[in-house]
C-alpha cells in the first residue's frame, strides 16, 4: 500500500516571550493509503500542532509534509485553503458545528464550499446522515441534538466533500465512553468503507483497541506503539451494529 | 452558503433587523430629500411647466423666468405666420408692491395673461375662473398667500403698485421659488398695474402647429427675432432652475444632508454586519478551517447584506410611498419621482456592499488554526 502522507524532519516551535520553545523536532513518520492512525502523548506535547500542521492550518518551521504526493509544507495560504476544501475532512473537539444551520445543512456545507451541485449535495448528505444513524434528525437544529449526535453530524461533514484524509483532534473529549466509542467506531467505519486515511488524536485510552496503529508523541519526539489488535491490512475491522453492541454490553458489564 | 448566511444572518434577528432599519432610514432620508429639492427646482420653473407654450421667446440674457426683462411686444409680427407657428401671444412677468391694511407692504408677481387663449393662465382655481381675469381691474391672488396678503376676500379692493386692483379669483396652490405672491390678471392689467412700458412685453409664447418639429421650428424663430433668445420650455426650466441652483448653493445643502442620512446607514448596516460577525466569528474559523476561501467569505458577508438592503429598501419603500399620499404643502412640495425611488434603492444598495467590507476584513484576520489550537 502507498503512503499517503509522508513527514520528513518536521520541526516546530513557538515563540515564548523572547526565547522559542521546541514542540516538535525531528519528528518523521509516514501513512499508509486507509489507515487509521492514532496521536497520543500527554497535554502539552504538541499533538495538535502536528495535526494543524497535516491539516494544512499551521506552517512548520522546517522539514517537509508531502500529503498525496503534494509538498503541503509549501503551499500559500490560499493553495492550503484549497488543498483542505477537496482533500482533508476535520473533525474538531467541539464539533464547531454551525448553529443556525440544521443537521442536513452542517453536513452540506464542505460540498457547498465546493460548489456542488445543490440536489447532489442533498442526497450525499442524507446518505451521510444515515450511516450515521441520524437520518430521522436531518432536519434538526444542531443545538437540538445531543452531544453524541452532534459529534456524529461532525464526522458526517468530514466525510462529505469525499476527502482522502480524515484528521480528529481529540474527537471523543466531550463525550461518555459509549457515545465517544461510537462516535469513533463510527467514525473509522466510514473511513473504512470510503478509502480514507484517518489520523485521530486523542488522550482516551478507552478508543485505543479501535486503531490500526498508534503513535506517541513525548519531548518533541515520536515513538511507535504496538496499537490496535490487527494491523490494518490483514482484516478490516468488523464494525456493524452487532460489534457496537457487544461492546455497549461489555462496557455495562466492566463497569 | 446562502443557507448559512441567511440562517446565521436571521438567528440574531436584533441585529438584522437594526441594520434595515439603517437602511430604510437612508432611504427615506434620501427620497424625502431629493423629493424636497426637485419639489424647489420644480418652484422655479412652474410658470413654464403649466403654461402649455411650445415655445418661449424672451430677451436675449434672460435666465430665469420669474426674473423677467422686457422685449418688444411688436416682434409678435415678426414670429406670426411662420410656418408652423399656430399662435402668437404676449406674456408679462412684472414686479409690484401690494400696500396692505395699516400700510404694511408686500412684493408680488404681476403676471398679465392672454385670457382669451388662456396661454400662461392659473392652472389650479379655488374660487373664480380664467373668464374671470377679463374683467377690469381684476386680479387673482392664491391660498398659500392668503395670510401674507392680508386674507383678501373675493370683491375686495388692493392697491398694487399705487394703483387699484380687484381680487376677483382665488388660485390654489401656485407659488414660485421665493414665493412672492402671484397675482394673475389679462395682459392689459398687468401692463398697468406693473406699469411696464407701452409696447413691452415680457415673453411672447408660441403655439406651435401640430405635428411640428420644435427644434427646427426654434431655429426658423431665433434668426427672425436674433436680438431674443427661443427657448423649448424644457430648456427654459432647466435654465431657471439652474439660475437657483447656482445662486443659491441650494444643491449643496440638500446634498451634504442627504450624503449624512447615507453614513448614518453606511455606518448601522456596517455596525450590525460587524457585529454579526464578531457573533459567528468561531464559525467563521471553522469554515476556513473547513477550507472557505476569501470568495466564499466575501459572498456570505454580501448576501447577508443585500438581504438587509433588500429588507430595509421593502420598509423605506412603504414608508416612501405612504408619505408620497400623504403630504400636500405647497410651499414644500416633496416630488419623488419612481426614478428617485429606484436611484435610492440603488444607492442603499451600493452602501450595504460597501459596509460589508468591515466584517470582511475581520473575518480575513482570522487564523483557521484557532479551531484546532483553542
Ligand atoms: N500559539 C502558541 N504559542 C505558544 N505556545 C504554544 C502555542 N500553541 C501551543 N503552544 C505550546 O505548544 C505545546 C504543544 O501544544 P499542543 O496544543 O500541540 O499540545 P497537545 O499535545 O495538543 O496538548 P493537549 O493534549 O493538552 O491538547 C504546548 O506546550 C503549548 O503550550
Ligand atoms: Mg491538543
Amino acid at each position: 500500500m502507498d503512503d499517503v502522507i509522508t513527514v520528513t524532519n518536521l520541526c516546530k516551535s513557538y515563540a515564548v516571550g523572547v526565547t522559542r520553545s521546541m514542540v516538535l523536532r525531528d519528528v518523521s513518520f509516514s501513512v499508509k493509503r486507509g489507515e487509521c492512525l492514532f496521536l497520543v502523548g500527554h497535554s502539552g506535547s504538541g499533538k495538535t500542532t502536528l495535526l494543524s500542521i497535516l491539516g494544512c492550518v499551521l506552517s512548520a518551521d522546517s522539514g517537509a509534509v508531502e500529503m498525496l504526493g503534494e509538498r503541503v509544507t509549501e503551499f500559500s495560504p490560499a493553495e492550503q485553503a484549497s488543498f483542505r476544501r477537496h482533500r482533508i475532512g476535520f473533525v474538531f473537539q467541539r464539533y464547531h458545528l454551525f448553529e443556525a444551520l440544521n443537521a442536513l445543512e452542517n453536513v452540506k456545507v464542505p460540498l457547498d464550499l465546493l460548489g456542488a451541485e445543490p440536489a447532489k449535495a442533498r442526497r450525499r448528505a442524507l446518505e451521510l446522515l444515515a450511516r450515521v444513524d441520524l437520518a430521522d434528525k436531518a432536519r434538526r437544529r444542531v443545538t437540538q441534538l445531543s452531544m453524541g449526535q452532534r459529534q456524529r453530524v461532525a464526522i458526517a461533514r468530514a466525510l462529505a466533500a469525499d476527502p482522502d484524509i480524515v484528521l480528529a483532534d481529540e474527537p471523543t473529549a466531550s463525550l461518555d465512553k459509549t457515545a465517544g466509542w461510537n462516535a469513533l467506531e463510527t467514525l473509522k467505519t466510514l473511513c473504512r468503507e470510503e478509502g480514507k486515511t484517518a489520523i485521530v488524536v486523542t488522550h482516551d485510552d478507552r478508543i485505543l483497541p479501535l486503531a490500526d496503529r498508534v503513535l506517541t508523541l513525548a519531548d518533541g519526539g515520536l515513538m511507535e506503539e504496538p496499537g490496535g489488535d490487527e494491523p490494518p491490512s490483514s482484516a478490516p475491522v468488523k464494525l456493524k451494529s452487532p460489534r457496537r453492541k457487544s461492546i455497549a454490553e461489555g462496557e455495562a458489564g466492566e463497569s | 452558503m446562502l443557507a448559512f448566511a441567511l440562517k446565521t444572518l436571521f438567528c440574531d434577528r436584533s441585529k438584522a433587523l437594526a441594520g434595515s432599519l439603517g437602511v430604510a432610514f437612508s432611504l427615506i432620508l434620501m427620497s424625502i430629500q431629493g423629493g424636497l429639492y426637485l419639489g424647489l427646482m420644480q418652484k422655479a420653473s412652474v410658470l413654464i411647466d403649466y403654461c402649455r407654450a411650445d415655445l418661449w421667446v424672451g430677451q436675449r440674457f434672460v435666465d430665469n423666468v420669474d426674473l423677467a426683462r422686457g422685449i418688444p411686444e411688436i416682434w409678435l409680427n415678426r414670429l406670426r405666420g411662420v410656418p408652423g407657428v399656430a399662435d402668437v401671444r404676449p406674456y408679462l412677468v412684472g414686479k409690484g408692491t401690494a400696500t396692505l391694511d395699516g400700510g404694511r407692504m408686500e412684493d408680488v408677481w404681476i403676471i398679465g395673461v392672454d385670457v382669451e387663449t388662456g396661454a400662461g393662465g392659473p392652472w389650479r382655481f379655488a374660487q373664480g375662473s380664467m373668464a374671470d381675469l377679463r374683467r377690469p381691474f381684476g386680479i387673482s391672488f392664491d391660498t398659500v398667500d392668503r395670510v401674507k396678503l392680508g386674507e383678501p376676500k373675493l370683491g375686495e379692493w388692493m392697491e398694487v403698485n399705487g394703483l387699484r386692483a380687484r381680487v376677483v379669483a382665488q388660485t390654489d396652490g401656485i407659488t414660485g421659488f421665493i414665493t412672492m405672491p402671484y397675482l394673475f390678471t389679462n395682459f392689459n392689467e398687468a401692463q398697468r398695474l406693473a406699469r411696464s412700458p407701452e409696447g413691452e412685453c415680457s415673453y411672447l409664447l408660441i403655439r406651435a402647429e401640430p405635428n411640428c418639429d420644435l427644434d427646427q421650428l426654434r431655429d426658423v424663430l431665433q434668426r427672425r427675432v436674433p436680438h431674443a433668445a427661443v427657448f423649448k420650455p424644457e430648456e427654459f426650466a432647466a435654465r431657471s432652475q439652474e439660475y437657483w441652483m447656482k445662486r443659491t448653493g441650494i444643491g449643496i445643502s440638500f446634498g451634504a444632508s442627504t450624503l449624512l442620512g447615507l453614513l448614518v446607514g453606511l455606518t448601522v448596516v456596517a455596525q450590525s454586519l460587524y457585529a454579526l460577525a464578531l457573533d459567528h466569528l468561531e464559525e467563521y474559523a471553522a469554515l476556513k478551517a473547513l477550507g472557505a476561501d476569501d470568495g466564499h467569505v466575501i459572498r456570505i458577508i454580501a448576501a447577508q447584506s443585500l438581504t438587509i438592503a433588500g429588507c430595509g429598501s421593502c420598509l423605506g419603500l412603504l414608508c416612501v410611498a405612504a408619505i408620497r399620499a400623504l403630504w400636500h404643502n405647497p410651499l414644500a412640495p416633496v416630488e419623488i419621482p419612481l426614478w428617485l425611488m429606484a436611484a435610492a434603492v440603488v444607492t442603499v444598495f451600493a452602501i450595504c456592499l460597501l459596509a460589508s467590507l468591515l466584517p470582511f476584513w475581520r473575518i480575513r484576520r482570522i487564523d483557521p488554526a484557532t479551531v484546532l489550537m483553542g
